[in-house]
């Protein structure tokens, strides 16, 4: 074959690539617009109608979708099948909207639970490519609100459980990934390129500061609803990937390496999850305390002299509460009754204070309780301030714990050594989809800790020095980084 | 040849889907009784459904069944008012054997009462259609299982009647 040929050849590869990306497009228009149609939700049409209108199409598209490949129309036909996969999933919408079924998260859940098993049915019926992304991306839609739905109906939600859910989607992939290539089918690939997308989107979410500390703050029963969703959703992994691993043994491809690996990999992020329990509650106020914080009278006794705190016993009109902690005196409320009083009272315009409280000490007492906001230890340590957990009470890096900042660096580097790894793998098997994966979160990860930095250390002086330091960073780390990419995609072809 | 099979079985699932979600959806509508509810309405939009109201009822939130947790089924015996909707009359954890009666599930639980979901606190229409919200009631079959569902918005007792917007290109 001459150098015309294979020229020819390369051109009539790249129209028909060209031809199928132009008619996915016309697709998600279409469906796009069918779903603003839907939305309208118009009186002047029955519903029994609407639901034939909209079956009619999904048919339609779903027949040409599978007769035009046959006539040499392949890239059309893939993209009318992806169009009938989309059909499908708004016509169920659509019989939700007729029939007023619940909008509630659990609701939505059962509706992309559906959606997700015609359109998967579909995808392995045809083999169709965009068919499987759009199954893939239901499914993913369908675990999230499902996992909300739990969440919200037993009113319990977890940082932490929803990140092991993104982690054991990663493992099924993965073994659906290692099923499908076992048996070399076309699908391999994109349940691969999930599998990475997922283990690194999982490892990126963990690189966040704010994340780490709040991911177990809620306690988790593992019989509760959303655990045990995840629980089930990991047995039916684990199961997959052994059957996985099994299957990909016998078939004997050489991925003993790639599996050990990815093994590995899993027990370090496990691990690391899991760990993060040991940084709960890390963040918060430190508050000084005050006789109130005293609930029992033994308590209220022993508390610091410099807050001179008295146990009162109130009487009301129904008889003698139980008594609370509070400061000396000040449960006098005129002049005469706190003049009479046994203790050293005294009388100030419209309170009564025991003699010797200075008011000036309290305030300083509440300064240097709060020095020591987002520090748990050393706050508990004080016998005169009080600890208060706060997930959200974040200022900045400079306040954060010490061992949040272990536990940040050591991600970011797990992080670092996941993208490493995803891109040396995309040049050891010549995946050029790979390596980009690998290199998009890479640029995530740069962009991400350089906002990061300045959000922490504000100020003009040192934001502008951040900017043009981190500026010529960018760019020179960006024409490093297309240097590189151009290098291993080089190594690849 | 073979083909054709394969696209006739896939459309044949498809359509067994879709035409069991409708017929599990419209079962009390055609096999139930009807009741009418009264509600507190609210207002908000759903991106692939469209313009929808939420209906709380006046059965949304009833005295708690003893020993009720969240996520619990639990069916409400209703009797008919002097208004011809229908109240809270009783609650219990089997199937009664008689009256109407409703399911739902305890979604909150505060002091001594319970809030329910009966499945229709949703009722969708067209986007842009306008309505008051005064004297709201909402007629609705319930099968003999105790699944409800809406089959009609009345006011003041009639069926409520909606003013559509002209439609344009920029409805």
């Amino acid at each position: 074959m001459g150098i015309k040929d294979n020229l020819l050849n390369s051109n009539k590869k790249a129209m028909a690539t060209f031809g199928t990306i132009v008619a996915v497009m016309g697709s998600v228009l279409i469906a796009v617009g069918i779903a603003w149609f839907l939305a309208k939700n118009w009186h002047q049409i029955s519903s029994f109608l609407k639901i034939i209108i909209l079956l009619t199409f999904t048919s339609a598209a779903y027949i040409a979708g599978v007769m035009l490949p046959t006539k040499g129309y392949a890239g059309t036909g893939k993209a009318l099948l992806l169009l009938g996969g989309l059909l499908y999933t708004l016509s169920i919408f659509l019989i939700a909207q007729i029939f007023f079924t619940s909008s509630n998260l659990q609701g939505q859940a059962w509706l992309w639970l559906i959606a997700f098993i015609g359109v998967a049915i579909s995808t392995y019926f045809f083999e169709s490519i965009p068919l499987l992304i759009i199954s893939i991306l239901e499914f993913m839609i369908w675990t999230i609100i499902q996992f909300s739905a739990f969440s919200e109906n037993f009113k319990m939600f977890s940082g932490g459980m929803l990140t092991f859910l993104f982690l054991v989607m990663g493992i099924l992939f993965y073994s659906l990934y290692l099923l499908h290539s076992s048996k070399e089918h076309v699908f391999a690939k994109i349940y691969q390129w999930w599998t990475l997308f997922y283990f690194l989107l999982f490892t990126f979410i963990l690189t966040f500061q704010l994340v780490l500390p709040n991911l177990w703050t809620e306690k988790v029963s593992s019989f509760s609803a959303p655990a045990m969703f995840v629980e089930c959703m990991a047995v039916v992994s684990i199961v997959l990937l052994c059957f996985g691993i099994k299957y990909n043994l016998e078939s004997g491809k050489n991925q003993r390496k790639e599996m050990i690996g990815v093994l590995i990999l899993l027990f370090v992020l496990v691990v690391f999850l899991l760990s993060t329990m040991s940084i709960k509650n890390e963040f918060g106020f430190c508050n000084a305390k005050e006789c109130y914080s005293f609930s029992t009278k033994e308590d209220c006794k022993k508390s610091p002299d410099i807050l001179h705190c008295d146990w009162n016993i109130e009487i009301t009109p129904f008889g003698d509460n139980n008594g609370y902690c509070t400061q000396a005196c000040s449960y006098y409320y005129n002049m005469t009754a706190c003049e009479n009083a046994d203790q050293d009272c005294v009388w100030l315009d419209y309170y009564c204070s025991i003699k010797g409280y200075n008011l000036q000490v309290q305030q300083e007492l509440y300064i240097s309780c709060q020095k020591m906001n987002n520090n748990k230890e050393s706050c508990n340590n004080d016998e005169l301030c009080s600890w208060s957990s706060d997930p959200f009470f974040f200022s900045n890096s400079k306040t954060m714990p010490v061992n949040i900042w272990i536990f940040w660096i050591l991600i970011n580097v797990i992080f670092i050594g996941v993208v490493l790894l995803i891109i040396g793998y995309g040049t050891i098997v010549k995946s050029s989809a790979i390596i980009n994966i690998g290199i998009v979160f890479f640029v995530l990860d740069i962009v991400s800790r350089y906002i990061g930095f300045i959000m922490d250390f504000k100020g003009y002086v040192g934001l502008s020095m951040i900017f043009i330091s981190g500026g010529i960073l960018l760019l020179g780390g960006g024409y490093l980084i297309e240097r590189w990419r151009k290098k291993l995609l080089e190594n690849v072809k | 040849m073979r083909l054709f099979v394969k696209l006739a079985v896939f459309l044949g699932i498809l359509f067994s889907i879709t035409g069991g979600f409708v017929l599990y959806s419209s079962w009390p509508l055609i096999f139930g009784e009807t009741i009418v509810l009264e509600t507190r309405p609210v207002d908000p939009f759903d991106v692939l459904r469209g313009q929808y109201i939420v209906i709380n009822y006046e059965i949304s939130t009833i005295p708690l069944l003893k020993n009720a947790v969240l996520g619990d089924s639990v069916y409400v015996v209703l009797q008919e008012n002097e208004n011809k909707t229908v109240e809270y009359n009783s609650t219990s954890f089997i199937i009664p054997s008689r009256g109407y009666f409703i399911k739902g599930t305890v979604r909150n639980i505060a002091d001594d009462r319970m809030t329910l979901e009966y499945g229709i606190e949703q009722y969708f229409f067209e986007r842009n259609a306008e309505f008051t919200m005064q004297n709201l009631t909402v007629a609705v079959k319930i099968s003999s299982s105790g699944r409800a569902k809406i089959s009609e918005l009345l006011q003041n007792g009639k069926p409520i009647e909606m003013k559509y917007k002209k439609i344009g290109l920029t409805s």
